[in-house]
């Protein structure tokens, strides 16, 4: 589960923590009912639906993908296909858990209401996703969310941003 | 998880069972994306996705339709969402309490395997059960052969 009771559950020193809370405080003030992370070795993108449309964020560095789905995979209940007998399912051993697909919901607590993502994840190797989609009927709160994004913003000085700690010979 | 070995293993298999076996054989042949139940006030309508298009499909049998749900429960690996603990202390006769689900279900093909991404709505009528597949192109030729196999023996 991931929540938000106040500026302290979107620490500036937990960086990848801080960007998911904002992407999904984001999400519901836009009243977006699908977001993705999709990963290639060259580019993670971020993205949103809004009405059917599809709608591309600032992009995170790259380098942080294998963090993002590590959170995300913390802060889910989350289930992997099972392996099947014979030769091939050996295969599957090498690339299943912790690193295979997986799929199942994360929770996201805004001030005490639930909000429920069908999650879908699917971490590569050589391109990845994740998808994260609103179930039905599941709590709603535009205002609650830009309430907390603006009480963010003042407390970072009027400033909405994420500073990853990035080695620089990694960095694009 | 479902496995087929053989068409003599099949007809040792449940209706129920059988019949989810057949389904996704011919899914598979048609190299459908997704396989989808949908519940109706009177039983279960079934839809297969082939190049973006729904297409209804014959229900599934009258024996079949109450089971439907659990036998697809129990060949899949599901998860459902936390949720807080709560007691009920009033409610409708006769109501009871599923849980939205979703997770995998790994069907072998002799030997072949492929991952079928499960969703299960639990609403009856209106709810759905759906069954999506990433890459239906893979086994589309294994899944003609074994169904042309199945009912040649029958």
């Amino acid at each position: 589960m991931l929540r938000y009771d106040g500026p302290a559950d979107a620490p500036t020193d937990r960086p990848i923590r801080r960007l998911l809370i904002l992407v999904l405080l984001m999400a519901m003030r836009d009243r977006a009912d699908r977001i993705g992370f999709r990963y290639t070795p060259d580019l993670l993108s971020l993205w949103y639906r809004v009405d059917g449309t599809w709608y591309e964020l600032v992009p995170p560095p790259v380098v942080i993908w294998r963090d993002v789905v590590a959170e995300i995979r913390r802060a889910s209940r989350l289930v992997s296909p099972e392996l099947g007998t014979g030769w091939r399912s050996a295969v599957r051993r090498l690339i299943a858990r912790p690193t295979g697909p997986a799929a199942g919901w994360l929770t996201f607590r805004l001030r005490g209401r639930d909000r429920l993502y069908v999650v879908q994840l699917d971490p590569g190797p050589a391109r990845g996703e994740v998808l994260l989609e609103v179930a039905g009927s599941t709590a709603d709160d535009p205002e609650g969310a830009e309430a907390a994004l603006g009480e963010l913003t003042r407390r970072q000085g009027g400033d909405l941003c994420v500073e990853f700690d990035i080695p620089p010979d990694t960095r694009k | 998880m479902l496995v087929f070995d053989s068409p003599d293993q099949l007809r040792t298999e449940p209706e129920a069972v059988r019949f989810l076996h057949l389904l996704l054989l011919s899914c598979l042949r048609d190299r459908a994306e997704r396989v989808e139940f949908r519940s109706v006030e009177d039983g279960w309508m079934l839809y297969q996705r082939v190049d973006g298009r729904d297409w209804e499909m014959v229900p599934p049998p009258e024996a079949v339709q109450p089971v439907l749900k659990q036998t697809i429960r129990e060949a899949a690996r599901l998860v459902a969402p936390a949720r807080p603990d709560v007691t009920v202390s009033a409610g409708l006769p006769d109501a009871r309490y599923e849980p939205a689900e979703v997770g995998w279900l790994t069907y072998q093909i002799r030997g072949r395997l492929i991952d079928l991404a499960v969703r299960i709505d639990p609403r009856e009528p209106w709810g759905s059960i759906t069954l999506d597949l990433d890459h239906p192109d893979g086994l589309s030729g294994l899944a003609a052969d074994t169904l042309a196999e199945y009912y040649e023996l029958e």
